[in-house]
């Protein structure tokens, strides 16, 4: 973690670069392209740890795009944040998704490779059962803060972005974000 | 599979809650991070958000399926947004204005209408069996969008005369196209396309379907996709005798959607008992609802 002036420096620098992203981008729609490299793989990685399906996850995070670019022309960086706008148009088409199939209730929210079991210990470089114990304390957690660890963890997002992505106060939403790790935490102490 | 780019590695402490410093969130992090992208996820937005026909928002990598380039005439001057992963296509305009350049391959469906009015296609992947085709244009008046009543009083994307081509991607199971003359002739041509080699390695059937608006009808245009039945819901896994593409589909036309909805019930339009897909492309008015954020 970094502190002091320059971590603050930089959340100022990157408001203007997204504001700076956004009005080239409202002038000329060529410049989304940059809007979409920086948020596509974040966004994809979100969408995925809430959708059962690599193709779907790809389809819902097209949309985001395809219906963000729409309505970039009304978009104010005043009135959200890039992030927070993008994420919670993300948060809609999965509900929209999730409308259309089946709910995957017992793993929303979940890091894709933590959901079947013997996944992930390659690629996480931990041991297996303290991914398996990971898992168990995830599972254990409801949806709301298993979506908040997605945001915050998945998405990348700030949690400034994450209040208004998901319409809470920043306040409410530091508590939230609190109250998942502890229970991640007990989750994963009361599973050893 | 690409590793995850573009995170952010600065903290503001303003921006972190206290629990934040357990190991526990290092390994959770690492798991999201871990999530592998596909790397035709960029080359999927590539194809899909399109500004223009001579200026693309994203250079494509690579064709999207196999018909010559030269086949392709494109209306630099019609704007639109493609939304079409997996699935676009192209006309060949009988008013050309343009020749393919170098990443008209995998270009919007760009044709000119019989009235001069430049006219954009999209083709929809929205479902196993199922495709959206939508057809717009930058001309006011001249949108084209899907709705259930009927259109009687305005111009016709099919008052002109040109071949709608377009493939479905990851659908593994048969597809074919039937010719039909309902309710006006809009003639329609199954065409198989090349297995093309998807980046996973895995080969992925392609079918394709042409589309030949008569020349000066009048009136929306339809496009009829046909699976067998046994192939109909495998995703929703429902009954295929008791399947009904509607509600399959239904949900995909909300706000912001333009064209393609079920439009009659299964095997009342198709030969052999086989269920159709019915996507209609109807004109309408410039449409007011764009799609935006809820």
């Amino acid at each position: 973690m970094t502190g002091g002036v320059f971590a603050i420096a930089h959340d100022v620098s990157e408001v203007d670069d997204d504001r700076t992203l956004v009005e080239a981008a409202q002038a000329e729609p060529t410049a989304f392209a940059a809007i979409y490299h920086r948020y596509a793989n974040r966004m994809y990685v979100y969408v995925r740890s809430r959708v059962s399906s690599e193709e779907d996850a790809v389809d819902i995070t097209q949309q985001v795009f395809v219906k963000s670019f729409k309505a970039l022309p009304t978009y104010k960086v005043s009135s959200a944040p890039l992030g927070a706008w993008l994420f919670r148009i993300a948060r809609n088409a999965i509900v929209d998704h999730q409308r259309r199939v089946r709910p995957m209730t017992d793993i929303d929210a979940v890091p894709m490779i933590l959901r079947e079991t013997g996944a992930g210990p390659e690629e996480l470089a931990v041991k297996s059962e303290e991914v398996e114990r990971l898992r168990a304390a995830l599972m254990k957690l409801d949806r709301k803060k298993r979506e908040v660890l997605a945001l915050r963890y998945g998405g990348d997002l700030r949690i400034r972005e994450i209040a208004q992505a998901t319409g809470r106060s920043e306040e409410a939403t530091k508590k939230q974000l609190s109250r998942a790790l502890k229970s991640l935490r007990q989750n994963y102490e009361s599973n050893p | 599979m690409n590793p995850i780019r573009n995170r952010r590695s600065i903290t503001s402490p303003n921006d972190a809650v206290p629990e934040e410093q357990d190991d526990l969130v290092d390994v959770l992090r690492h798991a999201y991070s871990s999530t592998p992208v596909p790397q035709d996820l960029v080359a999927g937005i590539q194809r899909a958000v399109r500004v223009s026909a001579s200026q693309p928002v994203f250079a494509t990598r690579r064709p999207l399926f196999g018909f010559p380039k030269s086949g392709l005439l494109l209306a630099p001057a019609c704007a639109a947004v493609v939304l079409g992963l997996g699935l676009s296509g192209a006309f060949n305009g009988s008013s050309p204005k343009s020749t393919a350049g170098p990443s008209a391959a995998a270009a919007p469906i760009a044709w000119t209408n019989a009235t001069g009015v430049a006219v954009q296609a999209q083709a929809v992947y929205v479902a196993p069996n199922v495709i959206r085709l939508t057809l717009s244009s930058a001309a006011p008046n001249a949108m084209f969008r899907q709705d259930n009543s009927t259109s009687k009083s305005m111009p016709s994307h099919a008052a002109g005369n040109g071949t709608l081509l377009g493939t479905i991607r990851d659908y593994a199971g048969p597809l074919s196209i039937v010719p039909f003359d309902y309710p006006r002739s809009i003639p329609v041509v199954g065409a198989q396309c090349p297995a093309v080699s998807h980046p996973s390695n895995v080969i992925r059937r392609q079918v394709c379907f042409r589309v030949q608006p008569s020349h000066g009808a009048s009136g929306p245009g339809y496009v009829y996709l046909v699976a067998p039945r046994a192939q109909v819901n495998e995703k929703s896994r429902r009954a295929p005798e008791k399947a009904s593409p509607a509600p399959f589909l239904r949900p995909y036309y909300g706000k912001g959607f333009y064209a393609g909805r079920s439009m009659l019930p299964p095997h009342r339009t198709c030969p052999n008992g086989e269920l159709c897909w019915v996507v209609k492309i109807q004109p309408l008015k410039v449409d007011s609802e764009q799609s935006s954020d809820r």
